[in-house]
């Protein structure tokens, strides 16, 4: 009987141990300080057949390139890695190792790479063929190895794709690479709604019906998205199936119909409709629930964001003389100021873990994104430099965009959510305001 | 039975194994062939937009591009309100109340209305660029509405009145300065029929 217990601890603790090393996170986000991890990302190979032309043969190269490009850009942009430099690699591209066997580590070790990504690719049947493993050059082991297999035409895809598998595998979390950006841009000369990649990328108009669009905001699943548009003459919300392109009025009571926004389940809308007295907040239950009234008072109550668990909605209301932030207790219909400081709060949005709700504060001249802890208290600068408003998180809570205004005109920046690595993000398309980032979509 | 017990460690041992193996996702071997399963297959962008989601909702005889598409067209139908006999009122920064100098401009556009009862309206509220679009969008909406309110209490009758608010997306000035940003701030009149 001794020995069955003993044997059964044995059996335990091997189950155990080849659990943690397979489970093993290499960078601990939730970590005070994190240590970028030194990672090298060797140049793809090509595997397939000779390329008939020079034109092949450039396209092959070109795919290569951009597959390796957007690899670094987006490991770099998690700010959890140090993308070491091609030309430090001991090993030449051509001769670079795929199995566990034919991989120099000590070569790895000696130019500073704790980790190794090794790739290589083909085009066949109008298909893209991306293998990647990833290699632990410290323990000399492998610590993914996947297939990817997406369209030619969207290398940059396919690469977002295993960026997030490789961010995935060494933080035990999910990533944002494969989230897109909706946008309001002026670019034609007038408000038009665009979508882009996370980065900026790839950048395709939603609408282009040559009125006044506003505010896009997605919907939970993120197959959809809500808008306000001047198309039909008066500001009515409308909703847009990302998917299919289908396209209809969500409300259209008189007046303004501005601001909405999904609640997390996906199942109301919260925005602002103006009443005989004034702007107020409702909320549209979808499926022919009709409208709740949300607040009353002679002044203005707009721009709602929904607390992640759906009770609270966080707004703007100048019920105490000017723009200042509220929270609403939807159970109690309790409301608490929780901006004092500044003549101008606007634009609050809520982290995807509650805790935090950041905002556009101005002391008079220009704005700032400020931070606020959602029980109220606790105000963080994030900003200084310029005119910056409209704070939208990515769904991992590491990231906020928002619009920086110079001379009138705005673009789109992005920061980590302490404020630090702040960076321009280029869509190609001018003149941008109303950021919002998806939520994860695959 | 006794024989049983002595075999179950092995057992055990032997269960959790396959346990564990189950669990392995990834294949630390290093032979060349790839693990099928694990393929990811990257799905295309949305196929409803780019291609056929664009949209072009403008009807015929919609009448919005025409009247709003510019600034300058905009400015015509100022003049064109002015022409009719209703003058353009303006607020202070983030404001809704009447300012006392408008006070004698609306006594003069109520007049104006009642002695034009076939005349209806359509009352156009402001705000300059500064701000968040859609506090601007119902800083506009109040705009309007107090001007509404005051013609009411003047005799005009409610139903001769509708209103519309613009926010900051149809400035009368383009520019980025105070200037601009005064003259933008404003209430004016479109006369619907």
């Amino acid at each position: 009987m001794r020995f069955f217990i003993i044997y059964a601890l044995l059996a335990l603790s091997i189950c155990l141990g080849a659990e943690r090393a397979e489970a093993k996170v290499y960078i601990d986000l939730a970590a005070p300080s994190i240590k970028r991890l030194p990672l090298a990302i060797q140049e793809l190979r090509y595997l397939g057949p000779d390329p008939y032309s020079t034109q092949e043969r450039e396209h092959i190269r070109q795919t290569g390139a951009i597959m390796l490009s957007t690899l670094k850009k987006d490991l770099k942009f998690s700010g959890v890695f140090r993308i070491l430099p091609n030309d430090a690699f001991i090993e030449e591209p051509s001769e670079a190792g795929f199995d566990i066997d034919d991989m120099d580590f000590k070569g790895w070790r000696m130019i500073g790479a704790d980790a190794v990504v090794e790739g290589r690719f083909r085009l066949r049947d109008k298909r893209l063929i991306v293998e990647v493993r990833l290699f632990d050059s410290i323990r000399q082991t492998m610590i993914m190895s996947k297939r990817f297999i997406g369209n030619p035409k969207r290398p940059e895809r396919v690469a977002h794709f295993i960026s997030e598998r490789l961010y995935e595998e060494i933080t035990g979390r999910k990533g944002i690479f494969t989230t897109k950006l909706l946008f309001v841009s002026k670019r034609t000369g007038n408000k038009e709604i665009y979508l882009s990649d996370y980065d900026g990328g790839h950048r395709v108009p939603i609408t282009a019906n040559r009125s006044i669009n506003l505010s896009p905001k997605w919907a939970p699943d993120g197959t959809k998205m809500i808008y306000t548009s001047y198309k039909r003459g008066y500001p009515y919300l409308y909703l847009f199936d990302i998917k299919t392109g289908h396209d209809e009025v969500l409300s259209s009571k008189r007046g303004i119909n501005i601001g909405g926004r999904f609640s997390p389940d996906g199942k109301s809308i919260a925005l602002t409709l103006s009443t005989k007295k004034s702007p107020d907040l409702f909320l549209l239950k979808l499926g022919g629930g009709g409208y709740e009234r949300l607040t009353t008072n002679y002044g203005i109550d707009v721009s709602p964001t929904w607390s992640p668990d759906g009770k609270k909605l966080a707004f703007v209301s100048d019920r105490s003389g000017n723009p200042h932030i509220f929270v609403l207790d939807l159970a109690t219909k309790r409301t608490k100021r929780l901006s004092f400081g500044g003549t101008y709060n606007a634009s609050p949005a809520w982290s995807p873990d509650g805790t935090k709700i950041a905002y556009a504060r101005a002391d008079g001249g220009s704005f700032n994104i400020w931070l606020v802890d959602a029980e109220g208290g606790r105000q963080v600068q994030l900003t200084y430099d310029g005119n910056n408003k409209s704070p939208s998180w990515s769904p991992d809570g590491r990231f906020i965009i928002f619009t920086r205004i110079e001379n009138g005109t705005g673009s789109l920046y992005v920061m980590q959510a302490d404020g630090t690595a702040q960076r321009q993000i280029s869509t190609g398309a001018g003149d941008i305001s109303s950021p919002s980032w998806s939520p994860f979509l695959h | 039975m006794k024989r049983f017990f002595r075999f179950l460690p092995l057992i055990l041992i032997c269960l959790s194994l396959v346990a564990c193996a189950g669990k392995t996702t990834v294949k630390e071997d290093s032979s060349t062939a790839m693990d099928n399963q694990g393929d990811t297959m990257v799905p295309d962008d949305e196929k409803g937009v780019g291609d056929s989601g664009i949209e072009e909702s403008n009807m015929p005889g919609d009448k919005f591009r025409e009247a709003f598409v510019s600034a300058e067209d905009r400015e015509a139908a100022t003049r064109a309100a002015l022409k009719a006999g209703l003058k353009v009122v303006h607020f202070d920064f983030d404001k809704y109340t009447i300012r006392d100098s408008d006070i004698a401009i609306l006594q003069a556009d109520a007049r104006w209305l009642k002695d034009h009862p076939d005349i209806y309206v359509r009352i156009e509220g402001h705000a300059d660029e500064r701000g968040e679009s859609e506090y601007n969008m119902a800083l506009g909406e109040k705009r309007a509405m107090s001007v509404k309110r005051y013609f009411e209490s003047l005799g005009v009758s409610g139903k001769k009145l509708s209103i519309i608010s613009y926010g900051e997306e149809a400035p009368v000035d383009e520019g980025h300065n105070e200037e601009a940003w005064a003259k933008n701030r404003r209430v004016e009149f479109e006369k619907l029929r």
